[in-house]
């Protein structure tokens, strides 16, 4: 009788540890979208923000040959506005080069805490996406196969991440007998 | 007469002892068993993780089914956890919901009347408050985190007040910055001024639905698993992102999301609300100033 008490533990125990690592698994696929989708967002942001000059310049140019060879503009107050467009140009490529960055750090940190980092990186995908998408419609279409993979994955990292933590939180109070208050600081 | 030794409800009779007679000269029936409420165990509860005796097989706490073997109920890898499924999937709704309303706010640009932008406005927070409502009959009270620590509430209400007041003024240094850098031109009618319209679409709505969204549901949810402050984080990450059609003020906008979230942690689920509603109405009055 209780050597089945105890093979039913150790069973249990191989079971728990076999979905830990399945979930690990999980983890390490997210790192790897994290990653690689945070050093090729913040790459072409980067190249982006140096050639933010010559796209705007480049805009300027388009729209004013859309008004036909005969209208006659205000130099003045196109380089105010033309600056004033770069200086947004910039800003926007530099927050998207930042958010590369924090996809990067959320990758890296994905271990510490799981769920923390999946939640917060499958919301930063789908709310940059958005944004794109508001500024040009054409931006949800571009690679959606591909968008629509990396956050089917993200979605099983947020999965496993949970049952990590949850699983990880039990061994540690079985291991030390305390609780955790959820609202502890 | 053997008796079982861990059945405390009939007292063992010393060795040698008879059962007495009653006067009449029969035996005493033995005490009729009383039946004695025995306290049932605590369990964690395998939804919500808080530990406590069940009351008649449910979880005291979000009704959960609690059987003998709760392993047997634990979600498996391939379902998600509900509760935070369900608050995604309302996220994502109400991305998509406000990028339809950029892209038509990017159409009308200048051209668009005030009264336009505000029937806009209204029928993108229709939408949105009915998602959140959905969302809310979904996820139930599991959304329910501990209430504040003791002796926090009354620290939290009385230090509000100043830290709205900084918040305020680094919003507006952060909005007149935005504005050297980035002369807006053609921006569409938002109502400005304190007009009945404007404190119910910009004030009122947002203070409600957003807070209960974002500060009952998904901080409720992320404080079970994660701590606190880890819950404020992601939950400020999400409030910002929210306001895609603002992507500028992404940055000041996490920042409220910090500091209603502090507000929901040490002064319950009333302050961000009245926070929030503060903090729209002055920025609609100064404004409209």
């Amino acid at each position: 009788m209780s050597d089945d008490k105890w093979s039913d533990q150790s069973e249990g125990k191989e079971l728990g540890s076999l979905a830990q690592s399945a979930r690990r698994t999980s983890l390490k696929q997210a790192r790897t979208i994290l990653i690689v989708v945070g050093v090729l967002t913040a790459l072409m942001n980067v190249f982006m923000f140096v050639n933010a000059e010559a796209e705007v310049r480049k805009a300027f140019e388009d729209e004013k040959r859309k008004l036909g060879p005969g209208m006659v503009f205000d130099e003045a107050e196109i380089k105010k506005t033309s600056e004033s467009a770069l200086q947004v140009t910039r800003l926007i490529y530099g927050g998207t080069v930042f958010l590369g960055v924090l996809f990067v750090c959320l990758g890296l940190a994905v271990y510490r805490a799981p769920v923390v980092c999946t939640v917060t990186g499958l919301v930063l995908y789908l709310a940059a996406n958005a944004i794109f998408a508001a500024l040009d419609p054409l931006n949800l279409v571009r690679g959606i196969i591909v968008r629509v993979i990396i956050i089917v994955a993200m979605v099983k990292a947020v999965q496993a991440a949970l049952a990590y933590e949850r699983e990880a939180k039990a061994e540690r109070e079985a291991r030390l007998g305390e609780t955790n208050d959820p609202v502890a600081l | 007469m053997d008796r079982p030794d861990d059945d405390a409800r009939l007292t063992p009779l010393p060795e040698g002892d008879t059962p007495r007679a009653s006067p009449d000269g029969d035996a005493l029936d033995p005490p009729a068993e009383q039946p004695i409420d025995v306290p049932e165990p605590a369990v964690a509860c395998w939804r919500c993780d808080r530990v406590g005796p069940p009351v008649a097989g449910w979880c005291r706490w979000c009704r959960a089914r609690l059987t003998e073997n709760p392993a047997a109920r634990e979600p498996t890898l391939s379902r998600p956890s509900p509760p935070l499924g369900t608050v995604l999937v309302v996220y994502a709704l109400m991305l998509g919901t406000s990028i339809v309303w950029a892209w038509m706010l990017l159409a009308g640009g200048a051209r668009m009347a005030e009264d336009d932008v505000i029937l806009g406005t209204a029928v993108l927070e229709v939408v949105d408050t009915v998602l959140v409502a959905v969302a809310l009959g979904l996820i139930g009270r599991r959304a329910c985190a501990a209430d504040p620590p003791a002796g926090r509430p009354l620290f939290a209400w009385v230090i509000a007040g100043p830290v709205l007041f900084v918040l305020v003024c680094l919003g507006v240094l952060y909005t007149a910055g935005l504005r050297e850098v980035a002369r807006p031109g053609g921006e569409p009618g938002w109502p400005t001024g304190l007009t009945a319209g404007a404190v119910l679409l910009i004030c009122v709505q947002p203070a409600v639905v957003e807070e209960l969204f974002f500060r009952y549901a998904a901080f409720g949810i992320l404080a079970r698993t994660t701590t606190a402050h880890a819950a404020v984080g992601v939950t400020a990450v999400m409030f910002a992102m929210a306001h895609i059609y603002n992507p500028l003020g992404l940055p000041y906008l996490f920042l409220c999301g910090v500091v209603f979230g502090y507000a929901r942690v040490y002064g319950g689920l009333a302050l961000p609300i009245v926070l929030h509603f503060l903090h729209n109405l002055a920025v609609v009055a100064i404004e409209g100033s």
